[in-house]
C-alpha cells in the first residue's frame, strides 16, 4: 500500500493537486462537507419517518422518493470528491486507519441505503403497513442514522491518526 | 474578558492538553454542522420550488427547524470551545471573522423570511415562495456553504499552510545530490526551505496566508519546516562511509554541492532568528506531541519557554553560533572541519530538545551523557 501510495502521488492528477493544494485541498474537502450535509440531511429525515418522528402527513414510499434519489446523487460527489482527496494526498488518507474502518462503514452505510431504496419500492404496501412497525427495521434506521455519524467522525480523524497508535500506518 | 483570559481557562487548557479532546470536538462540530445544512437545505429548497414542493411549507418547516436549531447550539457549543483554546490566533485569522460575519448574515437573512414571507399562510401550498422569500432561500444556501468553506480554509490557515507558502520556492536537487536515496514525500519539496530564509531576518519570519494576514510561525512549524530538512540535509551531506572498499569521507566536492550547504546552514541562522521572536508559540492549535509520554505536549513546551525565556533564547543563540562555526567550514570547503562543526549544531539541537521538548526523556538524557551534551 505504501508503494501504491508513492506511485499515485507521482500521477499527473495528483501532482496537479499537490501543485495547488493551498486552495485545492481545502476547496474539494468544502465541497465534500457539502455533500456529507445533504446524506445526514437525508438519511436523517429518512430515519425519523422510520421512527415516526416527522413527515407523518406522508407515506414512507413518499419520502423515500423525496430523499433517496438526492442521498443517492450526495454519496456519488462524495465518492467523486473524494476519490480526488486520495489522489491528492494518498499518504494521508491510504496509510489511515480511520481511513479504512472509514470505507468499511461507507460500504455498510451504501449498501443499506441501497437495499432500503429498492426495498421501498418494490414492497410499498408492505413497508407502510408491516415493516414499519416492527422492532427490528426500526432498530436498524437508528443504527444507520449511527453508521453516517461514525463515518463523519472518522473522516475527521484521518487527520488525527496518531491517536490510533500502531494501528496508524501513517507516520507523518 | 480578553482573547487571553479565555485561552487561560482550565477548560481551554483541558482540551490543549488531551490527545483526543481536541479531534472529537472537531468531528461532532463537522457532524453538527452537516445537520445544519441538511436541515435548512430541505426547506430552502422548498423555498425556492426545487424538492418537497408538493407539500406544505409550514409542515416542512415544522419537521426540520427544531433539528437545525439543535444541531446550530451543538456546533456553536464546540466551536466555541474550540475556539478558547487559541483564541488569539482565530480571532486573527482573516477567514475565522469572515465566517462569523457570513453566520451573522444568515442570522440576519432568516430573520428578514420570518418577518416577512415566512409569516404569510397564502403561499403554503404553492409551489415557491413569492420573490422576497425566493432572494431569501437562494442566500441562506449560498451563505452555509460559504460557512463551510471558510470554516474548512481556518484549519488551513492556522496551521499548515500559511507555513507550506513560504517553503515555495526553488528547490534544490537533491535526489542527484543524496545520489537518489532522498526519503522524499509526496510533495517532492523535501528539500524545502526557501532561499529566503536563507537570508537571517528575511520576510520568512512571517508566513503570508492566502488571505494576506501575517501568521508568525510556531517552533514546532519552525522545526519541522526548516530545522529538520535542512538537518537532514546537512547530516547527510558529510558522512563516513563504511563498505567491503573501506572507510572513507563523502562530502561535497563540487561548488554548487558547498553552496547547498552554506544554504541549509544560513537556513539555521535565520532559524535561531525567529525562535528568538516575542511571545512565539510552541504549536499550532490542535497540534499533539507525536510521541505522548515521552515528548512534552504543546501546552507544556509553551509554559516552560514561557517562563525561561531567556534560556530559552540562549539555546537559540547556540545553534546560531554552531552554524557559524560551520560555515566557515564551508567557506574553507574543509569537509574534516564541516563534520565537526556539525557535531556542535547536533549538540546545540539536542540539549535544547533535553531542555524543552522531551525532558522526560530518559534513555535520551542517559544517551546525551555518554555523548557529551551539556
Amino acid at each position: 500500500m505504501k508503494d501504491f501510495a508513492a506511485w499515485l502521488g507521482t500521477t499527473w492528477l495528483s501532482v496537479a493537486i499537490q501543485k495547488n493544494e493551498v486552495w485545492a485541498i481545502p476547496t474539494i474537502q468544502s465541497v465534500h462537507i457539502v455533500g456529507i450535509g445533504i446524506v445526514l440531511g437525508c438519511v436523517l429525515m429518512l430515519t425519523l419517518r422510520v421512527l415516526g418522528m416527522a413527515a407523518m402527513d406522508l407515506t414512507l414510499p413518499q419520502v423515500t422518493r423525496r430523499f433517496g434519489p438526492w442521498l443517492t446523487g450526495a454519496l456519488l460527489l462524495l465518492l467523486v470528491t473524494g476519490l480526488a482527496l486520495i489522489v491528492g494526498e494518498p499518504e494521508r488518507e491510504l496509510l489511515a486507519f480511520s481511513f479504512w474502518l472509514k470505507m468499511l462503514l461507507v460500504a455498510c452505510g451504501a449498501a443499506l441505503s441501497w437495499w432500503f431504496q429498492r426495498s421501498v419500492r418494490k414492497h410499498e404496501q408492505a413497508w407502510e403497513t408491516v415493516l414499519l412497525h416492527r422492532t427490528r427495521v426500526r432498530a436498524l434506521a437508528t443504527v444507520a442514522l449511527l453508521i453516517w455519524i461514525a463515518i463523519i467522525f472518522l473522516g475527521r480523524f484521518i487527520a488525527y491518526d496518531h491517536i490510533w497508535g500502531s494501528l496508524s500506518g501513517s507516520k507523518a | 474578558m480578553t482573547l487571553q483570559s479565555l485561552e487561560a481557562l482550565p477548560v481551554a487548557e483541558s482540551i490543549r492538553r488531551s490527545l483526543y479532546l481536541f479531534p472529537t470536538l472537531e468531528a461532532i462540530h463537522v457532524v453538527a454542522l452537516a445537520l445544519v445544512f441538511g436541515t435548512i437545505l430541505v426547506v430552502d429548497l422548498r423555498i425556492v420550488g426545487i424538492a418537497s414542493t408538493e407539500r406544505p411549507f409550514s409542515r416542512v418547516s415544522g419537521d426540520m427547524l427544531k433539528w437545525t436549531w439543535a444541531a446550530f447550539a451543538l456546533a456553536a457549543l464546540t466551536g466555541s470551545l474550540m475556539f478558547i483554546t487559541n483564541a488569539r490566533v482565530y480571532w486573527d485569522n482573516t477567514f475565522f471573522r469572515a465566517k462569523m460575519l457570513l453566520i451573522l448574515l444568515a442570522g440576519i437573512n432568516m430573520l428578514i423570511f420570518q418577518m416577512t414571507v415566512g409569516r404569510s399562510r397564502e403561499w403554503d401550498r404553492e409551489r415557491r415562495a413569492p420573490g422576497l422569500g425566493l432572494v431569501c432561500g437562494l442566500v441562506s444556501m449560498t451563505v452555509w456553504i460559504l460557512v463551510i468553506a471558510m470554516g474548512r480554509t481556518i484549519g488551513f490557515t492556522t496551521t499548515g499552510v500559511a507555513a507550506k507558502e513560504a517553503k515555495a520556492a526553488p528547490n534544490i536537487d537533491f535526489d542527484s545530490f543524496l545520489g537518489g536515496d532522498s526519503g522524499g514525500g509526496p510533495a517532492g519539496g523535501t528539500s524545502a526551505t526557501t532561499a529566503s530564509a536563507s537570508t537571517p531576518g528575511s520576510p520568512a519570519s512571517i508566513a503570508t496566508s492566502a488571505a494576506g494576514a501575517a501568521v508568525p510561525l510556531t517552533i514546532q512549524e519552525l522545526m519541522d519546516q526548516q530545522v529538520n530538512p535542512a538537518g537532514e540535509f546537512l547530516f547527510r551531506s558529510v558522512r563516513i562511509v563504511a563498505d567491503d572498499r573501506g572507510s572513507r569521507l563523502e562530502a561535497p566536492s563540487t561548488g554548487a554541492q558547498w553552496s547547498d550547504v552554506r544554504d541549509k546552514l544560513n537556513v539555521l541562522r535565520s532559524a535561531s532568528d525567529l525562535l528568538n521572536a516575542p511571545g512565539i508559540k510552541a504549536a499550532p492549535p490542535g497540534f499533539r506531541a507525536e510521541n505522548p509520554g515521552v515528548e512534552s505536549e504543546p501546552a507544556e513546551i509553551q509554559t516552560s519557554v514561557d517562563s525561561n525565556r531567556a534560556d530559552f533564547n540562549a539555546h537559540a543563540a547556540r545553534l546560531k553560533a554552531a552554524a557559524d562555526v560551520a560555515l566557515k567550514s564551508a567557506d574553507a570547503k574543509d569537509p574534516q572541519g564541516l563534520m565537526k562543526a556539525l557535531d556542535g549544531i547536533d549538540k546545540a539541537c539536542e540539549s535544547c530538545h533535553l531542555r524543552y521538548f522531551y525532558p522526560r526523556d530518559k534513555r535520551a538524557q542517559q544517551q546525551a551523557k555518554e555523548d557529551g551534551v551539556d
